[in-house]
């Protein structure tokens, strides 16, 4: 793929994802494998609606090293361990999503997932072990986090890590894998209370009635 | 920064607050510090309909009023605050889901989520006595902290500048929402206090390198 094709797709998966509610601010990153050796990735620190095509950064992915001035997201590891353990990778995505965040705040494997989130994440979404952001270990667990052909990973009290074949598919791995982690609270909600709530105000309810 | 431009930034700020759900018309408070007075939203005025020539003015030295129509009741609070913390330029409450039945529950919140530890400190306490006993607990309840939890009330977010300030309120929202509904789960884990201090640490001395450069480099992950 072209360098300039490469940046106009993870620029406008910037905007998408922003919209969506899935990224915010500077949080999260985003990435688009150029070829085997290397990859384009978003900038470390800026918000995506400043953000310009021209300032997403291509990065190799065996040594990490980048072009340019524009210095590349600090998880630049975490997306590259993914494209070397899954040629089938295209795209990666890194979020901070609420539902996703709740659930990798307990360090939990989504288990029980519907037939769709099951044929879009895989049999399970596993929790990776906690790593302080940017490091080889973060790396390292994320990577494991998504074998057997998962495409989505929580990752432990920190976000989640999508990944697809194309931009497209990881886009819609980070929107189903929100409904599957919401789905999961509201089960163990059910399990935890003996009773459904229908709204998150509901749940918020019951706890606190029942909060030490 | 002049009072007219801190008004319109103010004015802009409320309709953001309240676009990203962070409180309500009637339940959201905004200040910022200029100088020795302090801009904050008016007691009987909704956040949707303020306008930049609209708002308080107090001495933050004596607390009068110096311009403008009564202040937000809470302005004393705000006052103590930018008095006591000369990081703080401007101050809102929020009181979204999540940071409420937080505030209600009355316990202090961990650090949950690596964001909270970076923007809000190692946890966010609860100040169970405003406006009873004065603004001295929920100054001590800050303390070290861009955020305070005021009990049955939603929080106190503090920073720079609005949009940093914003961003604590959702990071707060989020971390308070991991925390509540965790319990369903099993129960969060926290992460460790070292490993929070450090990352508050290096967020903070990254943050105060970004406001030296012109082109903003601070961690994104």
């Amino acid at each position: 793929m072209e360098l300039s094709q490469a940046r106009d797709i993870v620029y406008q998966a910037g905007l998408d994802l922003v919209k969506e509610g899935l990224v915010a601010r500077t949080w999260g990153n985003i990435s688009l494998r150029l070829d085997d050796h290397s990859f384009v990735i978003t900038p470390s620190g800026r918000s995506y609606e400043t953000l310009a095509p021209e300032e997403i950064v291509a990065v190799r992915i065996n040594d990490l090293t980048h072009q340019g001035d524009v210095k590349p997201s600090s998880e630049k590891g975490m997306h590259a361990e993914v494209y070397r353990r899954r040629p089938e990778i295209n795209a990666v995505v890194h979020t901070h999503q609420r539902h996703a965040s709740t659930v990798a705040a307990a360090r939990k494997e989504v288990t029980g997932l519907s037939e769709d989130h099951a044929r879009l994440l895989g049999k399970s979404v596993r929790c990776a072990a906690y790593a302080l952001p940017g490091t080889k270990k973060l790396m390292k667990a994320a990577g494991q986090a998504l074998e057997e052909g998962r495409h989505a990973a929580l990752l432990a009290n920190h976000g989640a890590l999508c990944v697809g074949s194309t931009m497209e598919a990881a886009f819609r791995v980070a929107l189903e894998l929100e409904g599957a982690c919401e789905s999961f609270i509201a089960e163990a909600f059910a399990r935890h209370y003996g009773t459904r709530a229908s709204t998150m105000e509901e749940m918020h309810a019951c706890y606190l009635t029942t909060a030490p | 920064m002049t009072m007219t431009s801190v008004s319109q930034t103010l004015c802009e700020n409320a309709l953001a607050l309240l676009s990203e759900g962070l409180c309500t018309d009637t339940s959201g408070c905004l200040s910022a510090r200029l100088g020795h007075r302090l801009v904050i939203t008016p007691e009987d005025t909704g956040l949707s309909e303020l306008s930049s020539d609209g708002l308080a003015v107090v001495d933050l030295a004596t607390g009068a009023p110096l311009a403008g129509p009564r202040p937000d009741r809470r302005f004393p609070l705000h006052g103590a605050l930018y008095k006591k913390r000369k990081d703080l330029g401007v101050l809102v409450h929020a009181d979204p889901l999540s940071i409420l039945t937080a505030s209600k529950a009355g316990r202090e919140v961990p650090p949950l989520l690596d964001d909270m530890a970076q923007l809000v400190g190692v946890s966010a306490k609860v100040a169970r006595s405003w406006p009873c006993r004065g603004t001295a607990p929920v100054v001590a309840a800050m303390k070290g902290r861009n955020a305070v939890l005021l009990k049955n009330s939603g929080a106190l977010c503090g920073a720079g500048t609005f949009d940093d300030a914003r961003a604590v309120a959702q990071v707060l929202e989020k971390n308070c929402k991991a925390a509540i509904e965790a319990t369903f789960l099993g129960g969060a884990i926290r992460i460790n206090r070292g490993e929070a201090l450090l990352m508050r640490t290096v967020y903070r001395l990254a943050y105060a390198k970004k406001r030296t450069q012109p082109v903003p480099r601070a961690d994104r992950g």
